[in-house]
């Protein structure tokens, strides 16, 4: 088996079909070894159903999955080179933990003490080395979640993935499996594919996303790079609070990657963007509400841009207060400001909105 | 913690009727030590019946043959109805709706009406009645029973299981045997000792289908039943009710009865 | 359910079917088809040989008065009987419903045991109680009722004891199931809007409870009617309900058309009960 240094696991064209239902459509996807890759999206968005078809588990209506430079797509379950964390962990209840960490090196023929001892090992490393004799009966949720992972990761797969290991766990343990998986993934070097409809969640873990929207990639990338340049819309406002500001493209730059946008403010600024729209088109000033301020004090420089506004509402937060402000178009924009700056404020106080527009992004505008 | 009081009247009606259901019960085998013959009133305590019974080759034969046919019957039956659950599983809609409604069928069907027609095939193909039939008869519905039970097993274990095994490495036969199998277990064994305890107690099969050659206890039993009223038949009643009992006794206490409530429940007679 | 896992043993799994199959076909299938056909059929009562033909003729026998009686008989005794276990039974499935815990589980087994005890010994447990000099009637004796023995054997009545005696713990699962279920919240709630305790018995418990109701009256009233043993210990040598009826064809008479004929008007009389049944349920489900 070649080993293509540079795909983990490749697929093209994954298509698949539930009747007349199209949950994954013509799906292509690169994930390099060794990284941290998020499948994120709604639910409903076929990302599961990716994971199962490269985990061999469904078979695919269309496309081919490759892994680690591989054809893998007519080969079946048992005998594909990676193993996968389920969401509701599947740990057989007649075994104890050792003989559900150790059951697929038995498969492989591992017997004895060297088997024992990779087992032990892999259970130190999740933490969880008392509890070889325990019954997943006896575990709770946190432990099984743990008991899952040793099993899949003592075979050393060349690709670990996991389909939303970690919804079923409150908020404290979800945040401490989180710097586990992490960790374990830095240590062994594993390539982790993982499935998840938390933002944060993969934008913690991982080095690099998918977003999928209705069996479609919509976007893939670093988080810095999907939130500060969504590809899209959707993108845009799954992966965080968005702002938009209609505008008009007026002139085009530096081949498409500046742009001269009248908003319906009345004000011109230059953002940032794709190349693609032409000038006349319609577009949409995507800003997300941290990089909005309130003036007089909220930002210096030539290139700030400060509009008048009304204060529509607010809301206190803590770290943070929001404020949603009203613009001279009539339009409301989502402010999150720090505390202090909007302490002074009530609702019908006349502000300004403070922005660097070369920090937002431009997008076509959206159909309505 | 209930909140709701018992209203005391159905509580003591509820203490009378249980008192109903066992007295009988108890009196079968209090009088099987009766010395009066007649059972006319309590004629002091002997063991006589008793010994008679024990040593009657015709009760020892009858007790023999009914635990063979029970062993045979839960066999045969067993195996039906894990073929039937796990085929069941890949099978489409439509045909998994028709083995439900033949497993419902074979439930439902008043068991006179299986043995006639049973009887009546073995006399039209010249088929010998015996042991044989009987087994084949009772199998008919105690598989459905079984299967339903072992069916719904099946449906709480779902594919996880079998697709985390397979995930791990496992072809589809250690599949199989290394997981759905033994999850499967506890479910094949209180199905094995249902279908015995059904056998056990079965007469309408076993006296239609038993012909001259093959009768079982509670055929004994039914016969004697229409002749006398005697310590001995008390004492050979008190007999079939320990054997029949043995299975489900066995069950409690091995703690794994399906007892119906909020949670767990016994898969009622009709399959969904 | 999702595409199961993709095996090359896929053909393995058709083989599965097999054994059952073959089994169902020949031994389940196959004599109930007999006996349709058969009930079409004639035969020699001289030479006991039967014929296949045509003669629905059969049919119009088995509904003689002599039979009808009989089977009109058996519906009459087993309508109350289930009728007999319902009122019988519902207050032990409240009382089982209202305990919890250990009590609640001794208390089930208790009545659950009689079920496993074997049927022909327990209906032989009610002929010794019915006795004619027996213990209940010494107990009728001694309360002053019935001085001269019972004649209870042998009648209908006894066929009914018997069978609610026999089918009496059948009825109170089913019952007990649906009285647990019920959501105790909804009891407060009815206790906050000013009903006591009988009312709220008979305005939300036993509305709620009514699918389980259903359940338990198809539960028992379906196999009664095909009822054979407690009928032949309890009954005497009468012909006092539809299994006997077809027995006795078979058996004594070796009239096997006419018999066949019989036995598929119970299995059409099962499955229209049945039918009704779920109905009746479907309808209920969907007002409440």
């Amino acid at each position: 088996m070649t080993r293509d240094p540079l795909s983990a696991v490749r697929l093209r064209g994954l298509t698949r079909r539930f009747g007349s239902v199209t949950a994954v459509d013509n799906v292509d996807l690169d994930v390099a070894p060794g990284e941290f890759f998020s499948l994120l999206g709604p639910s409903g968005c076929g990302k599961t159903s990716i994971l199962r078809m490269i985990a061999g588990l469904l078979p695919e209506t269309g496309g081919t999955v490759s892994l680690g430079g591989t054809d893998v797509t007519d080969l079946p379950a048992h005998r594909r080179p990676v193993t996968t964390v389920f969401q509701d962990y599947a740990l057989f209840p007649h075994l104890d933990v050792a003989g559900n960490v150790a059951f697929g090196l038995r498969q492989r023929g591992g017997r004895g003490r060297d088997a024992r001892s990779q087992v032990d090992a892999m259970l130190e490393q999740v933490g969880l080395s008392g509890r070889a004799d325990a019954r997943p009966q006896e575990l709770s949720g946190g432990q099984r979640q743990r008991v899952a992972l040793a099993r899949s990761l003592v075979l050393r797969p060349e690709v670990l993935l996991l389909d939303e290991p970690l919804g079923a766990l409150d908020l404290a343990l979800r945040k401490q499996m989180q710097v586990l998986l992490r960790r374990l993934q830095r240590e062994t070097g594993t390539t982790f594919v993982h499935v998840t409809h938390d933002q944060a969640e993969a934008f913690m873990m991982s080095d690099r996303v998918a977003i999928l929207s209705a069996g479609r990639v919509q976007q893939v990338g670093t988080p810095a790079e999907v939130y500060r340049r969504p590809a899209n819309a959707f993108v845009a406002s799954f992966v965080g609070e968005v702002n938009r500001l209609a505008g008009k493209v007026t002139a085009v730059h530096d081949g498409g990657r500046c742009y001269d946008v009248l908003l319906s403010t009345g004000r011109t600024v230059l953002v940032p963007g794709d190349p693609g729209p032409l000038s006349g088109d319609a577009v949409d000033v995507v800003v997300r509400p941290e990089d909005l301020t309130l003036g007089p004090d909220g930002l210096e420089g030539p290139d700030a841009v400060t509009m008048d506004a009304t204060v529509a509402d607010l809301v206190f937060q803590g770290p943070a207060t929001v404020i949603w402000a009203r613009l001279a178009d009539d339009s409301v924009v989502t402010v999150s400001a720090a505390a202090r700056i909007a302490d002074h404020l009530a609702v019908g106080a006349a502000t300004s909105v403070v922005w660097r527009p070369r920090e937002s992004w431009l997008l076509p505008a959206a159909a309505a | 913690m209930k909140a709701r009081r018992r209203p005391r009247i159905a509580s003591v009606f509820t203490g009378i009727v249980l008192a109903a259901l066992y007295v009988p019960i108890g009196l079968v085998v209090v009088n099987s030590f009766n010395a009066d013959e007649r059972l006319a009133s309590w004629g002091g305590a002997t063991l006589r019946w008793w010994g008679e019974t024990m040593s009657d080759s015709r009760v020892l034969d009858d007790l023999r043959l009914s635990l063979v046919v029970a062993v045979a019957t839960t066999v045969l039956s067993v195996t039906l109805a894990l073929a039937d659950a796990l085929w069941w599983r890949s099978a489409s809609p439509r045909a998994r709706r028709l083995l439900d409604g033949v497993v419902f069928a074979r439930i439902v069907l008043p068991e006179i009406v299986l043995a006639l027609g049973l009887f009546l095939g073995a006399e039209q193909f010249d088929i010998p009645l015996g042991t044989a039939t009987i087994v084949i008869g009772q199998a008919v519905f105690c598989s459905a029973y079984a299967t339903v039970l072992i069916q719904a097993r099946l449906s709480t274990m779902g594919n996880g299981l079998e697709d985390a095994a397979a995930d791990l490495g496992a072809p589809p036969g250690r599949v199989l045997r290394g997981v759905t199998l033994p999850v499967l277990a506890p479910s094949v064994l209180a199905a094995a000792l249902m279908v015995l305890t059904f056998s056990l107690d079965d007469v309408v099969v076993a006296q239609f289908l038993g012909g001259t050659e093959a009768e079982t206890l509670p055929v004994l039993l039914l016969g004697k039943i229409r002749l006398t009223v005697s310590p001995e038949v008390n004492a050979i009643g008190t007999a079939l009710m320990l054997v029949t009992a043995l299975p489900i006794i066995g069950l409690l206490v091995s703690g794994k009865l399906p007892v119906p409530g909020r949670r767990s429940q016994k898969a009622e007679r009709s399959p969904r | 359910m999702t595409q199961g896992l993709r095996r090359p043993a896929d053909r393995w799994r058709r083989l599965l079917l097999v054994p059952s199959l073959t089994f169902t076909t020949l031994f389940f299938i196959a004599p109930l088809t007999l006996l349709v056909a058969l009930s079409f059929g004639t035969v020699d009562l001289l030479s006991y040989r039967t014929y296949l033909g045509w003669h629905p003729s059969n049919y119009l026998r088995a509904l003689d008065p002599l039979y009808l009686q009989s089977i009109l008989r058996s519906l009459a005794m087993s309508l109350s009987s289930t009728l007999a276990c319902l009122i019988i039974g519902f207050p032990v499935a409240l009382t089982l419903s209202r305990l919890s815990g250990k009590r609640q589980r001794v208390l089930l087994a208790a009545v659950i045991v009689p079920l496993w005890t074997g049927f022909v010994v327990r209906t032989y447990a009610v002929v010794e109680m019915l006795a004619d000099h027996g213990p209940l009637a010494d107990v009728l004796g001694v309360l002053g009722l019935a001085p001269d023995g019972l004649s209870l054997l042998h009648t209908p009545a006894a066929v009914v004891i018997g069978m609610v005696y026999a089918y009496l713990p059948l009825m109170v699962l089913p019952l007990f199931v649906a009285l647990e279920r019920i959501d105790p919240s909804q009891l407060l709630a009815a206790s906050d809007l000013g009903a006591g305790p009988w009312s709220r018995l008979r305005r939300v418990e036993i509305p709620l409870a009514a699918p389980g109701i259903l359940a338990g009256c198809l539960l028992v009233s379906i196999p009664m009617l095909g009822e054979y043993v407690v009928p032949t210990v309890l009954g005497g040598g009468k012909t006092l309900m539809y299994g006997n009826v077809i027995a006795y064809q078979f058996q004594e008479v070796g009239d096997y058309p006419l018999g066949s004929a019989l036995a598929v008007m119970m299995t059409t009389l099962v499955t229209v009960g049945l039918v009704v049944g779920r109905q009746v349920s479907a309808r209920a489900g969907r007002t409440s």
